[in-house]
């Protein structure tokens, strides 16, 4: 399947959503973005980390150096509780959204 | 998310900023890799694998900055970054800036200084509880402040009035007494009060109790108050005060309190007495200043009503004395600060014209400032610059200006306050320090902060659409014919105000003088005015007359001395005791129907020591006893007063009513200022009766010198101590220097407005000199 580009404004709620799962670090993050979309998703990589570091800046996330998986340096990043709210919040909208968007083009 | 968090957030990120970089880097550099590594596994070639893993990635440098200006502390990073810019750039043009500052800091701190000290006096709440319902009572004698009261008086309103919680009563001079401590006595000062004053005033005590009402019955024994400083010294501050008393003149008065060490209320005296209603003297002196403490919800005007009714009570019981006679109400603080009140309002007036003409100039500055900056400014905005950040740049540096000009403004300020309240001499009011009024300092700076940001973001509104070719062009000449028009209205703006502030100070300055060559009928040239006390237990009236007429004797011999006099009250210095008198063969119909003249009693040579001329009769005469006829000197205005188009001399008055012994005028002598150099010339003449037949046990000095006169006073002092060590010698101060005193609130008026007008006038001289080179 050809890749779509992000939606504008989505990337922040899918990094919650991935982190939500347990911390990684961005990597990791942009690669479980991809297989969870089963690869339609495709994260501009550079732009993920200005996104990550304004979200730890409103109190979202937050990080810590450690090891990865490869052994190798790495900043990993762990939802707060402010960033669950957040997930909540920005997922009822999105639920709110699709529902509307569906019947507006289902509608004859 | 709450703020609390944000905090140590951005201080990292104002602090951590290096680090937040290098780790970044790090981050960014280990998902590159591992992106170049992931490639190399799908069969790329190393190189490409990396380029490709770039190329997917973005410029990291690009992303490095958007994540940064991203980043908390980045407004707070830009503001340091702007004054840091502000700061490089104003002192680049030290000239500008010192002059700019200098302005500001002039207005600001005038005005502050001036507004602080009118808020002290005139605003701010007196220190007393309820203050607000705090109001003096003076007399009126048919409408005209007398101010002072008469003590039965001042009882029977206190007696019948309804409309105070408490009213109280105290002399408005304050007097020496001598206090005995062992076998030495002490020179203390101390006010006369009656009880009731201090619980109007609310004052506390450090120890024991107020005054209370039935100190005052005639059976209770006296009682004094103590000042706080007084009870360390004497009593060496001990905290067990039960049954201590105190000799004071010889009368010994139970210490019932200690007065708080913050309590301030007209003069600072060592000791409160409190007088009893026997002590107030009769219905004819008039002594007293009423304060009183309206109770809960009766306004002025009511009070006002009630005592109005006393007042005529009184009038139809006492029609000798208290013939139209009645009691003003005024709130407390406005009746005590009236006097001031036009000059400093004034001042004030003064005080915001110099702000303005500063913040005009300062305006003038900033815009030639910008003016020659437009070339500048278009080559910034050419380079890249948003207009957002020119404005920024300028605000910083205007606001740079106006902070420095604020702060050197209040330590002027501050400087100024105390100097002008000694030189007003408001010190006989209630307060301690002025303090900064903050609401005025913080409108002053708000005001040089809107002038700076306006003028000083001008030029950037202007270079908003720049055209760059003829900024350019202009480069170099650095004028606007916009800008130039409004320096020119500021420039006459400026010379306008600093024109009337000139003409107004050069009226004060002619009135001041007008009152400096006011002639007070004596020769103040040269004359020493000292008092000198004495015990009146240990002289009797004829002891004291012997005893002054040997010590003056003594004085004319001393070197330097011409001549030497003495006094009960000497002119200028101590005013008041004026007295009722009348024509003895012609009583008047109404008893307030005769002539009214300040009573002073003199010893032999006092005119030929003033230089007041006799103009008719005779001096009084050491041989003018109790044995022989009563007699008595009258000024020239009080002998036109009881005896229009005769001669005065042989003709005999009753003074003050109540005593029907008649005293044969012998002499007439010239008019003297007796209370007040403004006094008109046609004011209260005076009267003097010779010291053998009404003696005074506080006699005042008057020694003419050929020397300087304060050279005199160690001299003196070693003759008093041989003739009686227990007569002390206070007060020495020459005639000009009471009367250089007089004058002290005009002087410091012109002082004050004469420097506000050359102020002004050398600011509008800087901008014309300026709005000049700059408008060829």
């Amino acid at each position: 399947m050809a890749n779509i580009e992000l939606i504008p404004g989505t990337l922040d709620m899918l990094v919650l959503r991935v982190l939500n799962g347990g911390s990684t670090h961005g990597w990791g993050i942009a690669q479980r973005i991809g297989v969870l979309s089963s690869e339609v998703l495709k994260v501009e990589e550079g732009s993920l980390y200005p996104a990550l570091y304004r979200m730890e800046q409103k109190g979202w996330l937050e990080s810590e150096w450690g090891q990865s998986e490869n052994n190798r340096r790495a900043k990993f990043y762990t939802l707060t509780k402010a960033g669950r709210k957040q997930l909540e919040s920005e997922q009822k909208t999105w639920d709110q959204l699709v529902l509307a968007i569906g019947q507006v083009m289902r509608s004859s | 998310m709450n703020w609390l968090q944000q905090i140590p957030r951005s201080i990292r990120a104002r602090f951590g900023r290096q680090k937040l970089d290098s780790d970044m880097a790090e981050e960014m550099r280990g998902h590159l890799e591992r992106r170049a590594q992931a490639n190399l596994a799908a069969g790329m070639s190393a190189e490409e694998a990396r380029y490709a893993a770039q190329r997917s990635f973005g410029g990291v440098e690009q992303l490095k900055e958007i994540a940064r200006e991203q980043r908390a502390g980045q407004g707070f990073d830009n503001v340091v970054r702007d004054v840091r810019f502000a700061f490089r750039q104003l002192s680049r043009s030290p000239g500008f800036t010192t002059t700019t500052i200098l302005i500001l800091a002039l207005g600001i701190g005038g005005v502050t200084a001036m507004f602080s000290t009118l808020y002290a006096v005139m605003i701010r709440p007196l220190p007393f509880p309820h203050a607000e319902r705090l109001v003096l009572g003076r007399a009126t004698f048919g409408g005209v402040i007398n101010p002072m009261v008469a003590g039965p008086d001042y009882f029977d309103y206190r007696e019948q009035s309804r409309s105070f919680s408490d009213l109280g009563a105290f002399t408005s001079q304050i007097s020496e007494v001598s206090v005995s401590k062992g076998a030495n006595t002490e020179r203390s000062t101390c006010l006369n009060v009656t009880s009731g004053l201090f619980q109007a005033l609310g004052v506390k005590m450090s120890m024991g109790r107020r005054f209370a009402a039935g100190d005052d019955k005639a059976e209770s024994p006296p009682t004094a108050i103590v000042s706080h400083a007084f009870w360390h010294r004497h009593f060496d501050g001990e905290n067990d005060f039960a049954g201590r008393t105190i000799t004071i003149d010889g009368v010994t008065r139970a210490v019932v309190g200690v007065m708080a060490p913050d309590f301030h209320f007209i003069d600072q005296p060592d000791i409160w007495l409190l007088s009893t209603p026997r002590e107030l003297g009769p219905r004819r002196y008039n002594n007293w200043l009423v304060v009183g403490s309206l109770k809960d919800g009766v306004s002025l005007a009511e009070a006002q009503s009630e005592v109005d009714v006393i007042a005529a009570q009184l009038e139809k019981a006492y029609p000798d004395t208290n013939a139209r006679k009645a009691l003003l109400l005024t709130p407390l603080q406005s009746a005590f600060t009236e006097q001031y009140r036009t000059g400093f309002i004034m001042l004030c007036g003064g005080a915001a014209a110099v702000l303005l003409i500063a913040c005009a100039n300062a305006a003038g500055l900033l815009l030639a400032r910008g003016a020659g900056r437009q070339a500048e400014l278009a080559v910034r905005a050419a380079m890249g610059a948003s207009h957002w950040q020119i404005m920024r740049l300028l605000l910083a540096e205007a606001l740079l200006l106006a902070a420095a000009g604020g702060i050197l403004g209040t330590v002027l300020a501050l400087a100024m306050q105390n100097g002008l309240m000694r030189r007003f001499s408001v010190e006989t009011l209630f307060l301690r320090d002025v303090g900064l009024a903050w609401p005025v300092l913080g409108f002053v700076v708000c005001l040089t902060v809107v002038t700076g940001v306006g003028f000083g973001v001008l030029p950037a509104w202007r270079a908003k659409s720049p055209d760059l070719a003829d900024a350019m062009k202009s480069l170099g000449r650095g004028n606007s014919r916009h800008g130039s028009r409004l320096r020119g209205g500021l420039v006459a703006a400026q010379v306008a105000i600093s024109f009337i502030l000139l003409v107004v100070a050069g009226l004060l300055t002619r009135s001041l003088s007008s009152l400096h060559r006011t002639d007070p009928g004596f020769n103040p040239r040269n004359l020493l005015t000292v008092e000198v006390p004495l015990p009146p237990r240990e002289y009797n009236g004829l002891q004291r007359t012997q005893f002054l007429e040997s010590l003056l004797e003594n004085i004319r011999s001393l070197p330097g001395v011409q001549s030497a006099a003495a006094i009960s009250q000497l002119p200028l210095r101590n005013p008041g005791n004026d007295i009722a008198l009348y024509d003895a063969s012609a009583p008047p119909a109404a008893p307030s129907g005769g002539g009214n003249g300040y009573q002073r009693v003199v010893l032999p040579g006092y005119f030929e020591a003033m230089r007041i001329p006799v103009l008719a009769g005779r001096d009084v005469r050491s041989s003018d006893t109790r044995d022989s006829t009563r007699v008595v000197v009258i000024s020239q205005v009080l002998a036109e007063q009881l005896f229009p188009g005769r001669d005065p001399l042989g003709r005999k008055v009753i003074i003050d009513g109540a005593t029907q012994t008649p005293w044969e005028v012998v002499g007439v002598v010239g008019d003297t200022k007796m209370g007040d150099l403004r006094e008109g010339p046609r004011s209260r003449g005076a009267f003097y009766r010779p010291h053998g037949q009404s003696s005074s046990a506080t006699m005042r000095l008057a020694i003419r010198t050929a020397i300087e006169p304060h050279a005199v006073v160690t001299p003196l002092r070693a003759l008093l101590q041989k003739l009686d060590s227990r007569v002390p010698l206070s007060g020495p101060r020459t005639m000009e220097e009471v009367m250089d005193n007089a004058t002290l609130s005009e002087k410091a008026q012109t002082l004050c407005l004469t420097t506000f007008s050359l102020l002004a006038l050398i600011l509008a001289a800087c901008l014309l000199a300026l709005s000049g080179r700059h408008t060829p």
